[in-house]
């Protein structure tokens, strides 16, 4: 009897293949499933038998019938699709896919170090907790001088035998260190947050993010300079806007200039943005100083160069309209997902 | 420093054109605003000493315009009494580094007239009384701040010298001062006069009924000036000025010209003679190359030119060849000690719009560090993973401290800010993940905006902590997510980590529970390489936590070390040849004892099946009714596969029973 039920099985898995309509289909429910169907021809047959034979074909009489009746189960939805017609809303809202954002700080940097390294510009990291060595001695901002009152430091109170530590306040803390490891000639870029005891306002914050640029060796001189600015502003800004340089002082850079650019908002004209002027105070570089050369090891009789600083919040706050700084800390996400 | 443009116009015959001159400031000098009648000039720190007063910012102007200054032209009349009858000065520390005075006899002492009232508050002084304005009058003309004692109240003798430890200071302002040792102080035998270089004393100062007076014209050492002032949070106008050096010159000629004016307006009588500590110092002489001034400026200019500048600049020309210039520069110009010195005052007056642009002349693409280039690879793959990228500030608070302490103990000491802006801001941060914590928080808040409290968050940072001693700082990837429903939070984390780890190119992590209690987390597990390397951990926030950062429904946090990581990170791919024969996959459903982990039956199948087990995946965990209560269930997908032929049924049922028989000896495991 255990052949019939695999016979049956076997037929009604062949049939069950070349079924295409409901006619059919209900045919081999009747002749497979049905009231006076193979299966219950058998069963009739199980049950007039001794209890542990009948108990063995029971088992399997289940077992084809299950898997008779899944195959009914499957035509039967097969066929009832192919019918019918899909019916779709052409305006339905779609399913929401979830896209993450880069912040735009570092959707901003990933361009700036780009930009450099077509330039020819390595791209370098620092740490942020460094020495007062780094950040000011090594920079030729001595101890209880009142260049050091152009930073506002943040102090850690840990302290060493040899150091004191700090945040760093400028990404130049890293200048002696990487003049020092790289072969020259030298060019350079370091991206880094820096911090500053400060008030915060629209304008000012305790943690932003400079662009460091070092260059030494190869003609590095205040026409490279105005050069590197120069195609750099124009890429991140997408337009060809004036630099300017203006006599300026900071220690470790001589002669020193401030960078103003021509205003991206009203190009020279004048507007709320610029104060009227035309230009915006955009960054400071200069010539490397001797100083920092020397401390470095490299001979200030063959080699010279130099370096600039810039703000990155605040070209990108001019790119893109952004009215406040703190904005870029707040973890906020309806500012994050605007980019 | 603000200066009224008609104290300016004093030193010039030609009317000036102010709003050109601060155009022409700006460029060359110092940024500048003129705004009705005055010029708002930032004078640069090491231009303050020659710059920083009205005929010192003249002379600029004149170098500048070519407009040509008028000196001041004044007499003195001495009498025949000497200044060594009225006073003995003598100096016992060198960090008086020069002393001038003059003794005045038979002044009288008034109310300023107003003109110098008006002049001393138009600069942001009160005026005081003649004497005092007098002085105030000729430190913002001339540079040098001076000090004038009532040689009455002194005991005939000054001297300088050093403090000792605790000696105790009483200002003309009425304030006592514990000083530290080693600030400079003029004394006589018995009392403070002043605290030099910062504030007179009560002691010796001058009042209306003061009749003789000695002026003091002094160079102190400007890094004892900026320590003593900044310990004793009294900064003045004169330590403003002494920090920035005061040229000996320019003390010189503000002492003759303030006796000058004492003995026109208080009808004084100067002593014969002017009292000299040391010879006046001549300055160094500099040797600037040509070559090296067109190597850092990029642009030809030539000899003659940069003589005649320098001639402008009151430099002597000493020597000159075809090469280079050997100068004296000008005495008051305190910041010109070096060639590049030379080479800025050259460059700002032929103009940097005389330089041109060019660009780098080696070709060649720059290289980016690789930690950089990782951080940027995790943020491009978390995205497409759909996190959002978060920054923070790098600082944490005391009541984060006490929330995380455990965790935060584990890895090393906290670090402290000496200084910091707020206690908001006291720690820097040891890990990421606390302000993703605030910053989920926060952003759960703005469901009105944001319309949705599904929030999952990372950032990318250094952090640090002190160890052993030593600061170690790291760079950390943390995440946050959080979700209504608490098991599907803990399977979307599950997930991310497994994600981060398939885009490393690695199996999977290998998590363990993590050694150390801790109420701020449940399930927290550490996460370990294949490797076995430690790289970080993960968990979700206690009750209490979420009620402490206000949040109401279930946070999965997960905080990764970045230095460990990167060492799996571009290794370069090579591809795998895609299998020809089919593959069998057969599901393995059984129950075991609680505490055994998936990852020890995941090594006993693969010992079984050897190579021909291609891929394991456990696809679910059921733990609960009717299971008993240390019981769990497992299941997985095991494929199997050959790369030489297709595999037979029979085969793997052999290899399935070896299997199961395996984990039955091994971990009593019951198979559904």
């Amino acid at each position: 009897m255990k052949e019939e039920l695999d016979n049956i099985l076997n037929e009604a898995r062949k049939i069950i293949e070349e079924i295409n309509s409901e006619n059919s289909l209900e045919n081999f429910r009747i002749r497979f499933l049905g009231r006076k169907g193979l299966l219950k021809e058998i069963l009739d047959k199980i049950v007039k038998l001794e209890e542990k034979e009948r108990r063995e074909l029971g088992e399997y009489f289940n077992y084809v019938k299950n898997e008779i009746e899944k195959l009914y189960e499957v035509a039967k939805e097969r066929i009832i699709t192919s019918k019918k017609e899909i019916k779709f809303d052409i305006h339905h809202p779609g399913e929401k896919i979830r896209k993450g954002h880069i912040h735009i700080l570092n959707q901003a940097i990933k361009e700036i170090k780009e930009i450099f390294m077509k330039l020819g510009f390595d791209i370098e990291r620092g740490r942020e907790l460094v020495t007062e060595y780094e950040n000011f001695d090594s920079l030729n901002i001595p101890p209880n001088h009142p260049s050091r009152d152009l930073w506002d430091t943040l102090w850690l109170k840990f302290e060493d035998k040899n150091n004191k530590y700090l945040l760093r306040t400028h990404t130049s803390a890293h200048q002696v260190e990487v003049l020092k490891n790289k072969p020259l000639p030298i060019r350079v870029v370091i991206p880094g947050k820096v911090f500053r005891h400060e008030a915060t306002d629209q304008r000012h914050e305790i943690q932003f993010h400079q662009l460091e640029g070092l260059a030494v060796g190869e003609h590095a001189d205040l026409r490279e300079l105005k050069g590197v600015l120069k195609i750099f502003f124009k890429e991140f800004f997408g337009t060809e806007l004036e630099v300017i340089f203006r006599t300026s002082y900071f220690p470790f850079t001589e002669p020193s200039v401030e960078i103003d650019l021509e205003c991206v908002l009203c190009k020279g004209k004048g507007c709320n943005v610029c104060k009227n002027s035309g230009y915006l105070e955009i960054a400071g570089a200069g010539m490397i100083h001797p100083f920092v050369l020397k401390e470095a090891g490299i001979d200030t009789n063959k080699y010279f160069g130099y370096a600039f600083g810039l703000g990155i919040e605040r070209i990108i706050m001019l790119r893109h309209n952004i009215n406040d700084v703190r904005l870029f800390n707040s973890g906020d996400l309806r500012f994050i997902k605007q980019f | 420093m603000r200066f009224r443009t008609k104290d300016l116009q004093e030193f010039f015959n030609k009317k000036i054109d102010w709003k050109k001159v601060a155009q022409e400031l700006t460029e060359k000098s110092f940024e500048t605003l003129y705004e009705d009648g005055y010029l708002d000039v930032d004078i640069l720190p090491n231009r303050f000493s020659d710059a920083g007063n009205i005929y010192g910012l003249a002379k600029e102007i004149s170098l500048i315009t070519g407009y040509k200054i008028k000196d001041e032209k004044f007499k003195i009349k001495e009498i025949s009494k000497k200044i060594e009858n009225f006073i003995k000065i003598s100096s016992r520390t060198h960090l008086c580094l020069n002393y001038f005075a003059r003794v005045i006899l038979d002044v009288k002492n008034s109310e300023s007239p107003n003109w110098l009232k008006e002049f001393v508050e138009s600069y942001g002084l009160n005026s005081i009384n003649l004497i005092v304005d007098l002085s105030n009058y000729v430190m913002i003309k001339y540079g040098a701040p001076l000090h004038v004692f009532d040689l009455d109240k002194v005991e005939k003798e000054i001297i300088v010298r050093e403090s000792k430890e605790k000696e105790v200071f009483h200002s003309l302002k009425d304030v006592y001062y514990t000083l530290p040792k080693g600030c400079i102080l003029i004394t006589d035998k018995k009392k403070i006069l002043a605290l030099a270089g910062i504030q007179g004393a009560k002691s010796a100062e001058v009042d209306l009924n003061t009749k003789n007076i000695l002026i003091e014209a002094a160079i102190f050492d400007p890094s004892t000036i900026y320590k003593t002032s900044r310990a004793l949070n009294l900064q003045t106008e004169a330590s403003y000025r002494f920090e920035r050096k005061v040229s000996e010159i320019n003390s010189l000629k503000s002492l003759e010209y303030l006796t000058y004016l004492i003995q026109k307006y208080c009808k004084g009588k100067p002593a014969k003679g002017i009292f000299q500590l040391n010879k006046i110092q001549k300055p160094d002489n500099i040797l600037l190359k040509f070559e090296k001034l067109n190597n850092y400026v990029g642009e030809k200019i030539s000899d003659k030119e940069i003589t005649n500048l320098l001639k402008r600049l009151g430099a002597k020309i000493m020597k000159k060849s075809k090469d280079y210039v050997y100068i004296t520069p000008p005495i008051e110009r305190l910041d010109l000690k070096t060639d590049v010195d030379l080479i800025e005052e050259i460059a700002r007056f032929i103009g940097y719009k005389k330089v041109k642009e060019s660009f780098p002349s080696v070709f060649k693409i720059g290289k980016e560090n690789k930690v950089l280039k990782f951080e940027d690879f995790l943020r491009k793959n978390l995205t497409s993973a759909g996190l959002d990228e978060v920054i923070t500030y790098s600082f944490i608070d005391d009541e984060d401290l006490v929330s995380f302490e455990e965790i935060i103990r584990q890895r090393g000491e906290i670090i402290e800010i000496l200084n910091p802006v707020s206690n908001l801001f006291k720690y820097y941060r040891p890990f990421v993940f606390i302000n993703l914590v605030k910053a989920i928080s926060k952003n759960l808040n703005y469901y009105n905006w944001l319309r949705t409290k599904e929030i999952e968050i990372f950032e990318i940072g250094d952090v640090a902590v002190i160890q052993k001693n030593k600061i170690m700082e790291d760079i950390h990837l943390g995440i946050a997510i959080t979700r209504e429903n608490l098991q599907n939070l803990l399977a979307l984390g599950k997930g991310i980590l497994n994600y981060l780890a398939e885009i490393l190119g690695l199996k999977k992590f290998h998590y363990k529970p993590f050694t150390q209690n801790t109420n701020s987390f449940k399930l927290l597990s550490a996460i370990h390489t294949e490797e076995e390397d430690f790289i970080g951990f993960w968990g979700y926030l206690s009750e209490d936590i979420m009620k402490k950062y206000e949040i109401k429904q279930p946070v999965f946090v997960a905080e990764i070390n970045l230095t460990k990581l990167i060492n799996y990170f571009e290794k370069e791919k090579l591809f795998k040849e895609i299998p020809t024969y089919p593959a069998i996959i057969r599901d393995l459903s059984l129950i075991v004892a609680e505490y055994i982990q998936s990852d020890q039956i995941e090594n006993e199948i693969y010992e079984v099946a050897k190579d021909l087990l291609e891929d394991i995946e456990l696809f679910d965990i059921y733990q609960g009714p009717p299971l008993k209560e240390n019981e769990k269930s497992l299941a997985y997908h095991l494929i199997f596969r050959r790369s030489d032929r297709t595999l037979k049924d029979e085969e793997v049922d052999i290899l399935m029973s070896q299997i199961i028989k395996r984990l039955q000896d091994k971990f009593g495991a019951i198979i559904r």
